[in-house]
This record gives C-alpha cells, structure tokens and sequence, in this order.
C-alpha cells in the first residue's frame, strides 16, 4: 500500500515535493504535538485500571482490504491500521474510547485509554470469538452498565463495528450523553484535518500530503433519539458532561473526534446504539 | 424529525454549558443562486453530443433511516439521482453531473461521459448487458472501437448501504496502451451547492460540516485491492476534469464553502486484448 501510495506520489510529480525546510518544520511540529498529547495524557486522571495494553487482536484481509485492529481488557481500540501499513491510532499517546454523562446528577464516567479515565469498575469479558469480544463494565457507583460488543467486518471495504449498550441500573428514570472517541493521529501523523456531517466525524490527510489517508466514525444505528459529532482541537479525550467540541472544518490540527448519543433510560432500562469505524 | 432532534439537543447543550463555537448560518442564498446560475450555464455550453442524457433509467433503494439509500443510473450508467440517508439528496440538484472518463494516454485523446456536464460526442452507444433488481450491467464502446467500458453498477445493502460501480476497461486495439480512467461526481450536498471538499488516497467526499445547516455529504471510495496508480481529489469547479488534464481545477487540499466536484482516478497499463478492473463505490457520509 504504500507502495501505491508512493507511485501515486510520483505520478502526481512536483506538486507534492516539499522543501526540505518545510519537513523539517513538519518534523518539529510533529514532535511538539506528540509531547503535547504526553503532557494532557500526564494531566488528566487515571485509575490503575486504565490500559493501552492490546487484549484482542483482529485482522482481515491484505493490501488494500486490510484491517487490524486491537481492543483493551477495558474495550478502547488501541490499534487500528487500514489499509496496510497506515496505522491512525496507536501514535504517541493513544486515545480511543468511551464516555458517559449522567444527566440527573452531571456526572461523568469515562475511559480514553492513555488519556486516563474515571468512575468505571472493573471490566468483564463476557464472551470472544474469531471476529468479536463482548465486554461489560458497571461504574463504580452502580449506577450505568455498559456492554461493547465489538465485531470485525471484513470485505473489500472492512470495518469495525461497535455495539454499545447502555443500561440504566437505578430505580429512576435517567438521560444520559454515551459518546465514543477517537484521537486520530491519521497514518502516523498528528496534523489532521477533522469535520463532521451528522452522521460521521473524519479526520484525514489530503492526497496532496505524504499521508493521504484518514479514518471515519459513522453512526449506522437507529436506537439513539439523537446524535451529535464531535471535532475537538486536542487530541485528549473530551469531559462527558462538558466536552468543548468544534462545529467547523479543522485543517492541519492535532485533533480528535467522535459521536455523542442522547440516551434516555428508564428505570432498569437499556438502549443501544451501533457506530463504525473505516478507513477513508 | 432530525431538526427537531437537533433543536432539542442544542438546547440540552446549551443548559448543561457545553462549550461549542457558534453555530455557522446556513447557505447564503445569494451564493447559492450564482451557483446555480452557473451550474446552468457551465451545462449548456459543455462540449456535448445528444447522447449526453441525465435521465433515469434504472432505479435502486435499499433501507430506512440513516441506513437508507435511493439512487438511479441513465442508460448511459450514470448515476444522476443520489440520496443518502432519506431525504438528503446529492447529486440531482442543478446540473446533474456524474460520469466516468478515459484519457488515452499513448494517443493523448479523451472519452468521457459526465451527463449534464456534457460527453466528448466519441462514444458509440450504450447497451443493457444486464439488468436485476440489485443491479444493471451497461457496455459502451467508443466510437473509434479502441475502448470498451462494462460498469456494472450494484446497491450494496447494508449498514451503511453503497453504490458499487465495477469498471471493467477492455483495450480493444492491437498494442499495450497506457490509459487514465476516472470517475466524478459534482456533489451538491444535501441539495446546496456550496459545500467542502477533499482527497485521500482511498477516497473523495464532499459534504457540509456539522456546523452549518444541510450537514450532510458523500464519498466516493476506492474498493478492493487496486494494483494500480490511483487517488481521490475534490476540484474547484462542478463539472467533470478533462481526463487528459484532470487536475486543473484541484490543488489536492481542502476546500471549504466552493461549488465543486469530487473525483477518483486510475493509471492503468492494458494489454492489447486485455481488461482491467477497479471498483469504486458511492456512500452517503
């Protein structure tokens, strides 16, 4: 693949031959972005339970159709390449995850992975397969029960699909915001572009770059009342009760991105809701 | 139902004191009538035969929901009719411009076939090789019997549902020919037609950020494992590139608040007698 991508350089000829003074700005760029990712990872809290360890490793394909991608004991997607050889999350520090926000009582739950994490009791695998792992989750206080089921999709365009069933274990009615996040590093490289339709968030590099290639989180379910899509100008994780989110085009930003479903949950009840993740 | 939705979720936003920047207004109409208006006149004064036709002869949906997808291919096996989820149309909107283009690169002379964005009047006509309810196969020959081009275009159903077009290019003449091939489309997201637009290698996607009003778009991606030179690109202009000269009107960057169009192309070596084939696929985004 980026074999092609190189010929495909080539072929594109001068337009895309940058000064050896522009890369050398990039690389610099690169690495105060990489700390930068380091030092918000540093600042934001962790229990000994957050991990970017990889649990389960999937992959589908070659070449092209490529797809592989690894999940934590604590179910955040801590490695996702496609096709390839283009690798979009396990640069620097690694962000992938989900967050909760209890309406009733503004309270947040979440886990980005390296970007730290609160308010989630230990992680249960409930079930694996060749293509999926199903893990569940209870918040320390009892309240929410989070089930992911995570399924490998392959083909000529694979993708990763995520389940995520939210439960409300209280004996109250509650709302609540479920966002999944990403912090897209698009193959290998921190400076991103990021927008959002209302249905996906992406993040990509232009073909014009040396790494045309991105990632896009789309919702494919109907379970949510609503959704919103996330950019954020950081890379970290964003507070599930109070995320500071972008509505315009980013270019060249160390960024991130996601969904954010409005989940409303009856006493005992519980609601699902699907979102992809594909390469672009 | 989804305003409403999203009235109500701004508004839960704002109570619980989400910081957002401000959301941007919708299209401005008076931009949106010039581009119209040039739509119109960029279509009437194309190069083109009467062959050229943004007709629908082959309709195909699939879904509900954000799942949905309603698309129609003429008889030329364009696609001039794309919407994506329900309700949100993309390309039937002004000029309805999608097509395909062949460059022959050892020959310099161009073939191409962009609806309402005209045709190079060098293509014989197209013929229904087959048709299902899933499908439509479509052969057309150029009019100087070096090329032949099969498009067989399939409604991928799914979660998300695709258009998938196979472009299957026989080298009819006696030598090895290099050759470019394309496909475009000029997106006019969710019926506006001042929207974004960008490349990657895999992918080509025109679309309206969140942000705005009519936040929605589509990609044409690459699919399968592709052997040869190929990329996506989002051009400065709504009508289909020139195939022999296809990056005119693009500087293969983002482009934001622009009446454009998207493309993907393929450099391709064929054999004389031979075939070769890519596949590419429209999906809402």
């Amino acid at each position: 693949m980026k074999t092609i991508a190189f010929v495909l350089l080539m072929t594109l000829g001068s337009l895309h031959l940058a000064a050896a003074s522009d890369a050398a700005s990039a690389n610099a760029w690169e690495e105060a972005a990489l700390a930068a990712q380091a030092k918000a990872a540093a600042s934001a809290p962790h229990t000994p339970s957050a991990t970017t360890e990889c649990a389960f490793p999937f992959s589908t394909g070659t070449g092209n159709t490529f797809l592989k991608y690894c999940v934590t004991a604590n179910g955040n997607i801590v490695q996702l390449e496609t096709p390839q050889g283009v690798e979009h999350v396990a640069v620097g520090t690694i962000g992938e995850g989900y967050g909760v926000c209890d309406f009733n009582t503004n309270t947040g739950y979440f886990d980005y992975a390296g970007f730290g994490d609160s308010g989630w009791g230990p992680a249960k695998l409930v079930k694996q397969t060749a293509t999926s792992v199903k893990i569940a989750r209870t918040t320390t206080d009892g309240i929410f029960t989070l089930t992911q089921t995570i399924t490998e999709v392959p083909g000529t365009l694979p993708w990763i699909k995520i389940s995520m069933a939210l439960k409300n274990n209280s004996a109250v009615a509650r709302d609540a915001f479920l966002i999944r996040y990403v912090d897209v590093d698009a193959d290998g490289v921190a400076k991103n572009n990021f927008d959002t339709t209302e249905d996906s968030a992406f993040a990509w590099n232009s073909l014009g770059s040396f790494a045309g290639f991105g990632l896009v989180v789309q919702n494919v379910g109907q379970g949510a009342v609503v959704i919103n899509t996330l950019t954020q100008f950081q890379a970290a994780g964003p507070d599930p009760c109070n995320p500071v989110f972008n509505l315009h085009l980013l270019t060249n930003t160390d960024g991130s991105l996601g969904l954010e479903y409005l989940v409303e949950l009856g006493k005992g009840a519980s609601t699902t809701v699907n979102t992809i993740y594909r390469g672009m | 139902m989804k305003a409403i939705h999203l009235a109500s979720i701004v508004l839960t936003l704002v109570s619980f004191g989400f910081a957002a920047e401000a959301a941007q207004p919708g299209p401005d109409p008076a931009q949106e009538a010039l581009a119209a208006e040039a739509q119109t006149k960029a279509a009437e004064s194309s190069s083109g035969s009467s062959s050229a036709i943004s007709t629908c002869a082959f309709t195909f949906s699939s879904g509900s929901g954000v799942n949905s997808l309603k698309y129609c291919v003429t008889a030329n096996g364009n696609i001039t009719q794309f919407e994506a989820p329900q309700g949100h149309e993309h390309i039937a909107v002004g000029a309805f411009s999608e097509g395909y283009g062949i460059c022959d690169l050892n020959a310099n002379i161009a073939y191409f076939d962009y609806a309402d964005s005209g045709d190079s009047d060098n293509w014989g006509p197209a013929t229904v090789a087959n048709q299902g309810t899933k499908s439509v196969k479509i052969v057309r020959t150029t009019s100087d019997g070096l090329w032949t081009l099969t498009q067989t275009i399939t409604l991928a159903t799914g979660t998300p549902p695709m258009a998938d077009i196979t472009m299957t290019l026989k080298n009819n003449s006696s030598i090895q020919k290099s050759v470019r091939l394309i496909r475009f489309a000029d997106v006019d997201a969710d019926g506006t037609f001042n929207n974004n637009f960008d490349g990657t290698v895999n992918s080509a996607f025109g679309w309206n950020s969140f942000g705005a009003t009519h936040a929605f778009g589509m990609v044409l991606l690459n699919v399968g494992k592709t052997i040869f030179a190929h990329g996506g690109y989002g051009q400065n202009v709504a009508f289909g590139p020139s195939p022999c000269d296809p990056f005119t009107h693009t500087n293969f960057s983002t482009s934001g608040g622009i009446d454009g169009s998207i493309a993907h192309f393929y450099t391709i070596d064929v054999a004389k007698g031979s075939t070769a084939t890519v596949k590419v696929a429209y999906k809402g985004l």
